[in-house]
């Protein structure tokens, strides 16, 4: 939800936190001895495990809702207030005080979470035969980053690579269903993004089960010469539900999977829109070129290694500091208890 | 004071918030409303989707890309049920919607009447407030106080449900000069003593950590400035939901 924010190549940043966040963050927010939350709603994709979530910590909280304040984790200082409000408050203080912090705490906390950081949490296996989604990301981020851009997603493994892998350098360039979760979100949200910003690089990173749920929307875009980019990963699967299967559920791949799915170039062509589809990663940057330069909204159908999974991940149940690894040391069938199997 | 319709109202109080696009579905409950935004085309521009809830979506888009309120309009029953998604998801995620519905005339409302559904009822969860305007006095402060709750404090979606025979209904409109609401007053300002403890806090930090989310987006611009000055000057490390 606060990506860019505070910028991503910034080396202060520690990436994405909780369920699909990077080592180092989630360790330090594990081994971290003062959090201070500011705008964040300790909501349960961040905690993971309540009873083991930050046990060592005094807890800062500012928020403008008071109801979001004591909700799920108990803050040892909580601030009813604006962010900004606060922020310049906070800024103002502590350059009026210069406080003496502890300078060799600080840089042994900083060498502990370079180590954190040196397990590259992201790495993933490249392909020259088929297109690693995390790579499609990499590229797209690449040919847009100096651009004008803004990102929306569906929901699902997609929008995790996304948080994962663009790096956003401002705020207001993310736009995703962070707390519903809602697959169809992004298409119709490019929509109003491109209208309000009718000159700048609007990409809807999607997946191909998300964007049928809204897809009728492309008319719309249509008719209004909204010119988005409708970015699909394309992986047949509804991503996040057979990887969960897979972990909870012995492989059973019950329904995720798409048998019949719409040749997405002539969906984008009967919308009289544009339509390409890339399956070679050889092809890649020069297929994303030509979806940036059409003058006129684009379906992309790029089609990604199918059996790809997302991690880092905290499975259901489990506290930061139990973190799964694309490698994964630990079998992920015994990583989830079965209390943790109750949980979404 | 000009004396008017509600559908005239509904554009009225849109062109006097700064609306410049609204998002909707055209359906019999809010013909008087589409009628008028036909007649007065200029002022606010209508954005015609395929599907209510791609409206909602949409003006979810528009305003956090903008920091303004998004704005939809549609009819009564399967329009506004179908808005819900996106009502809670714009609750869920802190963003600022006024969503306008259409329903039944007022002496149909509990009727089972075509296209009627009980839209207050069904969208108090997923709402931040919303209302049921019955009498065309209302009207007016009911659509500006919409904007003023949509916006201010957490941000939310706030819808409002207008009858059909109030937007036919004629009265006096006025851009209400100031907002007066009993129960909301959303703290804005943080405890100067709380503050000074947590810098305190903060200084002590032997391993601290920042952990910062959409409500700095939604502060505005400024406040993502003033947290990258803030991480700069005290030097701690800062991940993100």
């Amino acid at each position: 939800m606060g990506l860019g924010a505070f910028p991503a190549a910034d080396p202060q940043w520690l990436g994405m936190l909780g369920m699909h966040g990077t080592w180092e963050a989630n360790w330090a927010m594990h081994d971290c001895d003062v959090m201070i939350c500011i705008g964040a709603r300790f909501d349960d994709r961040i905690t993971g495990r309540l009873d083991a979530f930050s046990p060592g910590s005094k807890k800062i909280h500012v928020d403008i809702d008071p109801s979001s304040i004591n909700k799920n984790v108990k803050v040892d200082l909580p601030i009813v207030g604006d962010c900004g409000r606060v922020l310049e408050d906070m800024v103002r203080l502590w350059r009026l005080n210069s406080p003496q912090v502890d300078k060799k705490a600080l840089a042994a906390w900083w060498d502990q979470i370079e180590k954190w950081r040196a397990k590259q949490s992201l790495a993933f296996h490249s392909s020259k035969d088929i297109i690693k989604p995390q790579y499609a990301i990499q590229r797209l981020f690449e040919f847009t980053k100096d651009r004008d851009t803004y990102i929306t997603t569906e929901v699902g493994q997609h929008q995790m690579w996304a948080a994962q892998f663009y790096q956003f350098q401002e705020p207001n360039r993310w736009m995703t269903s962070g707390g519903l979760g809602t697959m169809g979100y992004g298409l119709p949200a490019s929509v109003g993004v491109q209208l309000a910003h009718p000159d700048s690089l609007v990409v809807d990173i999607a997946g191909e089960a998300s964007v049928l749920m809204t897809m009728q929307e492309m008319s719309t875009a249509v008719q209004y010469d909204l010119p988005i980019k409708i970015f699909i990963l394309n992986n047949r699967y509804m991503g996040m539900v057979r990887q969960w299967q897979e972990l909870l559920h012995g492989g059973r791949y019950s329904h995720s999977y798409s048998e019949a799915l719409p040749d997405f170039v002539k969906l984008a062509e009967a919308y009289r829109a544009h339509g390409i589809r890339c399956e070679n990663p050889g092809e890649l940057d020069d297929k994303i070129r030509e979806m940036i330069e059409v003058k006129k909204p684009v379906i992309f159908d790029c089609v990604v290694d199918p059996a790809e999974n997302c991690f880092p991940m905290i499975p259901s149940g489990r506290a930061h500091n139990e973190m799964l690894l694309g490698d994964a040391a630990v079998r992920v069938e015994d990583a989830v208890t079965e209390a943790g199997k109750m949980l979404v | 004071m000009t004396e008017m319709t509600g559908a005239e109202m509904v554009i009225e109080a849109l062109a006097d918030q700064g609306v410049q696009h609204v998002f909707g579905y055209p359906g019999g409950a809010v013909l008087p409303i589409y009628d008028a935004l036909f007649q007065s085309q200029d002022r606010v521009r209508h954005i015609l989707v395929r599907h209510e809830q791609g409206a909602v979506h949409a003006a979810e888009g528009y305003a956090r890309s903008t920091g303004k309120v998004g704005c939809v309009l549609v009819t009564s029953g399967p329009g506004a049920t179908n808005a819900v998604t996106g009502l809670t998801d714009a609750l869920c995620d802190s963003i600022p919607l006024v969503v306008i519905t259409g329903q039944v005339p007022t002496h149909l409302i509990g009727n089972d009447a075509f296209q009627e559904c009980d839209t207050v009822g069904i969208t108090r969860p997923c709402t931040k407030y919303n209302y049921l305007v019955k009498n065309i006095a209302d009207l007016p402060s009911a659509l500006h106080e919409a904007f003023h709750i949509a916006a201010s404090g957490r941000p939310g979606p706030v819808v409002v449900d207008i009858p059909k025979d109030i937007q036919f209904a004629r009265g006096a409109y006025s851009k209400p000069k100031e907002f007066r609401h009993q129960g909301y007053h959303p703290q804005v300002t943080g405890d100067p003593d709380k503050i000074k403890q947590a810098i305190e806090m903060m200084a002590a930090a032997k391993r601290p950590l920042f952990y910062t989310g959409g409500g700095v987006v939604n502060s505005g611009r400024t406040a993502s400035i003033l947290l990258r000055e803030l991480v700069k000057l005290t030097g701690f490390p800062s991940p993100r939901p």
